[in-house]
This record gives structure tokens, sequence and C-alpha cells, in this order.
């Protein structure tokens, strides 16, 4: 396995089935991903990110784990699946590592993090993702009415 | 006693000059620019530190995505807290406005305070239009 550090995807085509290729040699899914969206208008860059939102769905992979695959544009402000950047500096620095051969620990180290990251990749992770989102809806209805029935009861202690 | 030779690369001897006198009191090491020999086992350690990291956060993710949501799927609580609440909040309800609306409650002599202290005529407008 390689190292998991940031891979450039370059490419002029935005089209799915071309999308689908990149992704698959630069290995998505199994190390940190970037790609600049060439668009200079919001909607293009949009129906960019999407296409390659859609790439990533069809090889079966989740934009965010166990590796992200970030979009770097800065006329794009928001995409509900892919992580949108201004700018390539601004990218995380954790995964900005130098390669270089690997001694006998980082190896070990490595084969460790191939082993979590297939545990990853194995589960349904947008089920998952799924479940977690309505847990949150649960979870902000109930902390308005926890905060509403907190004040009515503030309310009528001190009416009492 | 001969002197323990340290290399340090280029980059970082740029950052010591100037420091060369301090470093001559301590007579057991030579700081000397030149290529870091691999073997020496003088490494910055940052790729070992970065892949411990990384199996810390893998492994965390892992946890909460395989034990964490799946308990959470299995028996689920926000539902019931949920219901509980509102349950709460109608008692309470229940309680709060038969008090509110009684003639002679506090909200409404509030109300009536406000109300007269907005709208009564002043005692300067009375006289003038007697």
């Amino acid at each position: 396995m390689k190292l998991p550090v940031f891979e450039e995807i370059q490419t002029k085509d935005y089209s799915i089935p071309v999308l689908v290729k990149l992704l698959h040699k630069a290995g998505a899914g199994k190390t940190a991903l970037y790609i600049h969206l060439s668009a200079n208008q919001p909607d293009l860059a949009h129906e960019q990110a999407d296409n390659i939102a859609q790439a990533l769905d069809e090889l079966g992979i989740h934009p965010k784990l166990p590796f992200p695959c970030y979009a770097i544009s800065s006329v794009l402000k928001h995409h509900p699946v892919l992580t949108i950047i201004k700018l390539e500096q601004d990218l995380p620095s954790h995964f900005r590592q130098k390669t270089k051969r690997l001694k006998n620990k980082e190896q070990s180290l490595l084969n460790r993090v191939k082993l979590v990251a297939d545990k990853l990749t194995n589960l349904d992770l947008r089920e998952l993702d799924n479940d977690v989102k309505t847990e949150m809806k649960h979870h902000r209805k109930l902390y308005k009415l926890t905060k509403e029935t907190h004040f009515l009861e503030m309310l009528l202690k001190s009416l009492k | 006693m001969a002197k323990k030779v340290k290399r340090v690369a280029t980059d970082k001897m740029k950052e010591l000059s100037g420091f060369e006198e301090v470093f001559d009191l301590f007579d057991s090491t030579e700081i000397k620019e030149g290529s870091i020999d691999p073997r020496s086992g003088d490494d910055t350690f940052q790729l070992y530190n970065f892949l411990e990291n990384e199996n810390i956060r893998l492994r965390l993710l892992d946890q909460f995505y395989s034990d964490k949501v799946k308990t959470l799927k299995k028996y689920p609580q926000s539902k019931l807290l949920l219901e509980e609440q509102k349950a709460k909040k109608e008692l309470i309800l229940k309680q709060l406005v038969p008090k509110v609306l009684s003639h002679d409650s506090a909200f409404n002599e509030e109300m009536e305070r406000l109300f007269n202290k907005a709208f009564k005529p002043s005692d300067k407008s009375t006289e003038s239009d007697d």
C-alpha cells in the first residue's frame, strides 16, 4: 500500500467515465485526493463537483471516508457531497508528507493503517451516515424542546 | 577525548547560524553541515508520527461507525426522550395557562399596569380639556 498522502487528480475533461478512470487510477478510497475545478462560474463548477461525486458513487467510495477527497474552486462555496476548498494552500497539512522509503516500524504501522482503512471501507458508510443524520435531527428537536420546557418550568416557578 | 560529530541538513544549519559559540560550550558534540545518514537514527520521525496519527484517526472512526452508531441504531433513545419531553411540556402548560388566564393573575395585572400607563390621560391634558 502507498502512503495515504495527498494525490492530485489532473484533468481537463470532467465527464463521469473519465473521472471514474482517473479516480480509480489515483487510488480513491486508499489515499487522500484533491482535484481543481476548472469552471469559472458557480453553476458549471457545481456541475463538475456533481460529476466527481457521481464518479465516486459509481466506484462505491465514500467522499470523506476513510480518506477525504477535496475539490478546489474559488467560485463554488458549498457542495452537499464534496468538501470544497478555496485554495490549494488551505488543504489540511496532515496529509502533506514527503514520501520516502519506509523503515520497518513505519511499514508495520502502514500495514495497520491499511487494515483499519479496509475495515472502514467494508462498512456500509452511506447508510450509517444517514443514521447519524437522522439522529442529529432528533437531537436538535430534543434540544429545542428541552429549552422550551425549561423556560416554561422557570415561568411556572416564578408565578407560584 | 574526540568530539562526537553531529550532521545537520543545510536548511537546519541556516537556522542554527549565530549559535556556534553556544554549541562550543558543549564539548561532547560538534555540529557540522552535511547530509543526514539515514541509518544514524537521526530522523525527525515525521512520517512515523503521521502514520501513528493516521492509525489513531482511523481507529476512532471505526469505533464510532462500527460500535457507537450501530448501538444507537439498535437501541434508539431520541424518540422516547422526545415523547417524554412533550408530555412534560404539556403538563406544565396545563398548570401554567389557568394561572395566566385568571383575572387577578400577575400577567393580567402587569398588562393592566402597562395599559394604564400608556393610555391613561395625563393631568395636564385633563385640565386643558376642562
